[in-house]
C-alpha cells in the first residue's frame, strides 16, 4: 500500500466506512487490528466533541451529554474536521442544527449556537484600532452622509427570534437555566471586545439596523436609513455617540478601499 | 534566544490568568501553536506577555507533517506569522500524519515506517524549516498500532529522518516508554539508536495502562503525574543527550498549576 492510499484507508476506518486498513496493520502479539483502530476512533471522536462543547458550553448543557454526544456524532460525520486547528470547526454548526432541528422544538438550539460562535469569533478577529472621535468631529456636516464608517473586526450583530440572550446568561455562573423562557424574544445583540474579554449587549432594533448596514459597508447616509426604517423616531446622533463610545468603528485608514464613499484623511 | 536551563509547563487556557498573575517559578512554558492562531484577541496576548518573562517554545499538534495530501499552506502562514510574533526558543511538531483524503482526525497518528515515507516526511521537515528560516524539533509520538510494511525500527527512523533532514528531536521520554511496552522494544536500545547531538528538548507526561482483551496497552492520556518507570527512563536520557530542555506535559484532567510546578520541580532533582 503507497502511503497515500494506506492514510486514506485508515481515516475511511476512523470513519466507519470500508476500508483494507486492517490487513496493512502488524497486531502480532496483542489486542487485534480493530481494537487498535477503535482507540483513533474513540480519540476522533472524543477530540472532535470535547472541542465542540469548549466553543458551544451552552448548546452542551442544553443537550446533556448523552445527546450532546449523538449530536457531535452526526456533526461530525456531516463536517469532519478540515484542518489541524480544531478551533474552526464550530463554523457550520449553527446552520447544522437549523437544518437538524428545523421548526421543531429545539428550533432556538441554532440560535444559541450562532451566539456562542458569534462570541468565539469577537474573541478571535484581529486587534484593529478604533476610529479617533476628532477625526470624525472634523468631517464637515454635508459630507457626513457620503462617509463609511467600518465597523471593527471584533464586532458581531446576530438578531433572533428567540430570547437567546437571556438563554446564554442563564448558563453563566449564578444563572437559572430553568427560568427563561426561549419564546420570550426577539433578541437584537451585539457582541465586541472590552478589555480581554468579549461583552454581550442587548441593543434596540434601530441600533442593530444601523450598525449593521455600516458593517455591511454602507455609507453613514444609508445607516441611518436603515436604522430610520426600523424605528422612526431613531436618534442617529445618540446612536453613534453609543458606536464611538463602545468603541465599535474602526480607525478609517485601516478599512481602506471600501468602495466610492468619502474617506476620513 | 538562550535555551532554558530549568525544567518547563505547557501553557493551557484554564492557567492563563494565574500565570500571568503569579508569574510561577518554572523554567520555561511551551504553548500548542495551534491555540494561538487567532488573528488577535486574548490568547494571542497573553503568549506574548509570558513571553516576556519566560522562554517560550511553540510545538504544534496539527500541521499533520507525514500526510501524504498536500501541506496546508494556510496553517504554514499562520505558523510562521506566531513564530515571528513570539520569537520562540525552539519550534517542534511531531513525527506523524493526520490529514487523508479532505479529512483532519486532529491527532498524532503513527507513520508507517518505509523508504516511502521517510523520504516525504523528509522533504516536508524540508518546507517547514525553508519557511520558518530554522531548524525545527520533531518529536517521537505514542501509538496504538505498527504496520506490516515497516522496513524501519522506530529509534532507526527518527535517525534517518534527522540524517536527510537536518531537523532536531524533541524525545518524548513517555511515548519511548509507552511504546516500548506496546510494542515490545527496549528503551535503552533506543536511545542508543539516536544519535546523541540531535536530542535538543525532552518531554515528560503520565499515561494510563489499558487493558483490551487480556491485553496490557499503554494509553498516552497526558492526564497524571510522570510514572515512576518513565522518570527513571528520563534519568539515563540525561546521562545520554545531555542537559536539554525538558518540558512536563498534563493536557487532560488539568490540575491546579501547583502540581505542574512540582512535576517540573520534580525533573529539576533529577538533572
Amino acid at each position: 500500500m503507497r502511503l497515500r492510499e494506506l492514510q486514506e484507508a485508515f481515516v475511511a476506518a476512523l470513519y466507519d466506512e470500508p476500508s483494507s486498513i486492517a490487513q496493512a496493520i502488524d497486531a502480532r502479539g496483542g489486542p487485534d487490528a480493530a481494537q487498535r483502530l477503535s482507540i483513533y476512533r474513540t480519540n476522533l471522536q472524543a477530540g472532535f466533541r470535547h472541542a465542540l462543547a469548549l466553543g458551544f458550553p451552552v448548546v452542551a448543557a442544553l443537550c446533556g451529554p448523552d445527546f450532546f454526544r449523538t449530536l457531535a456524532r452526526e456533526y461530525q460525520q456531516r463536517h469532519p474536521s478540515r484542518c489541524g486547528d480544531l478551533h474552526g470547526i464550530g463554523a457550520p454548526f449553527a446552520a447544522h442544527l437549523r437544518e437538524r432541528f428545523a421548526d421543531g422544538p429545539h428550533a432556538w438550539f441554532a440560535d444559541v449556537a450562532a451566539l456562542e460562535w458569534a462570541r468565539e469569533e469577537v474573541a478571535r478577529a484581529a486587534d484593529a484600532p478604533g476610529l479617533d472621535v476628532e477625526a470624525l468631529r472634523a468631517v464637515p456636516a454635508e459630507e457626513l452622509a457620503g462617509l463609511r464608517l467600518a465597523l471593527r473586526p471584533a464586532v458581531r450583530l446576530l438578531a433572533s427570534r428567540w430570547a437567546v440572550f437571556d438563554i446564554w446568561r442563564a448558563h453563566q455562573p449564578g444563572g437559572d437555566p430553568g427560568s427563561v423562557d426561549p419564546g420570550g424574544g426577539p433578541t437584537w445583540l451585539l457582541l465586541h471586545r472590552a478589555g480581554r474579554g468579549v461583552a454581550l449587549e442587548s441593543i434596540g432594533a434601530a441600533d442593530y439596523r444601523f450598525l449593521e448596514s455600516l458593517q455591511a459597508g454602507g455609507t453613514f447616509g444609508e445607516a441611518f436609513d436603515a436604522g430610520l426604517a426600523a424605528d422612526g423616531g431613531f436618534d442617529v446622533a445618540a446612536a453613534l455617540r453609543r458606536a464611538v463610545g463602545r468603541g465599535l468603528l474602526a480607525d478609517p485608514q485601516a478599512a481602506s478601499g471600501n468602495g466610492a464613499g468619502r474617506a476620513i484623511t | 534566544m538562550l535555551e532554558p536551563t530549568r525544567c518547563g509547563i505547557g501553557l493551557r487556557a484554564p492557567h492563563h490568568q494565574e500565570v500571568l498573575e503569579r508569574l510561577p517559578p518554572v523554567g520555561w512554558f511551551e504553548a500548542h501553536s495551534e491555540n494561538y492562531f487567532a488573528d488577535g484577541g486574548a490568547a494571542v496576548d497573553t503568549l506574548q506577555r509570558v513571553r516576556e518573562h519566560y522562554p517560550v517554545a511553540l510545538h504544534g499538534v496539527g500541521l499533520a507533517l507525514g500526510s501524504a495530501a498536500p501541506l496546508d499552506r494556510e496553517h504554514l502562514a499562520k505558523l510562521v506569522r506566531l513564530e515571528r510574533h513570539i520569537g520562540p526558543w525552539a519550534v517542534s511538531e511531531h513525527v506523524c500524519w493526520g490529514y487523508a483524503g479532505g479529512r483532519h482526525t486532529n491527532d498524532l497518528l503513527p507513520m508507517p515506517r518505509t523508504q516511502e515515507s521517510l523520504r516525504h516526511l523528509a522533504v516536508r521537515v524540508g518546507e517547514l524549516q525553508d519557511a520558518l528560516g530554522r531548524q525545527v524539533l520533531l518529536e517521537n509520538v505514542s501509538s496504538y498500532l505498527e504496520f506490516a510494511a515497516d522496513e524501519f525500527g522506530e529509534a532507526e527512523y527518527l535517525a534517518a529522518l534527522v540524517a536527510e533532514s537536518g531537523c532536531g528531536l524533541l524525545l518524548d521520554v513517555n511515548n519511548v516508554y509507552v511504546n516500548a511496552r506496546n510494542h515490545g522494544f527496549d528503551p535503552q536500545d533506543y536511545f542508543r539508536r539516536l544519535p546523541a547531538g540531535a536530542v535538543r528538548e525532552i518531554h515528560l507526561a503520565g499515561h494510563e495502562v489499558a487493558r483490551i482483551d487480556g491485553h496490557e496497552l499503554r494509553i498516552d492520556t497526558h492526564d497524571r503525574p510522570v510514572c515512576d518507570a518513565v522518570w527513571a527512563l528520563y534519568a539515563s536520557a540525561r546521562a545520554r543527550f545531555g542537559p536539554v530542555p525538558a518540558l512536563v506535559e498534563w493536557d487532560a484532567a488539568l490540575p491546579p498549576l501547583d502540581t505542574l510546578v512540582a512535576e517540573a520541580q520534580r525533573a529539576d532533582a533529577i538533572a
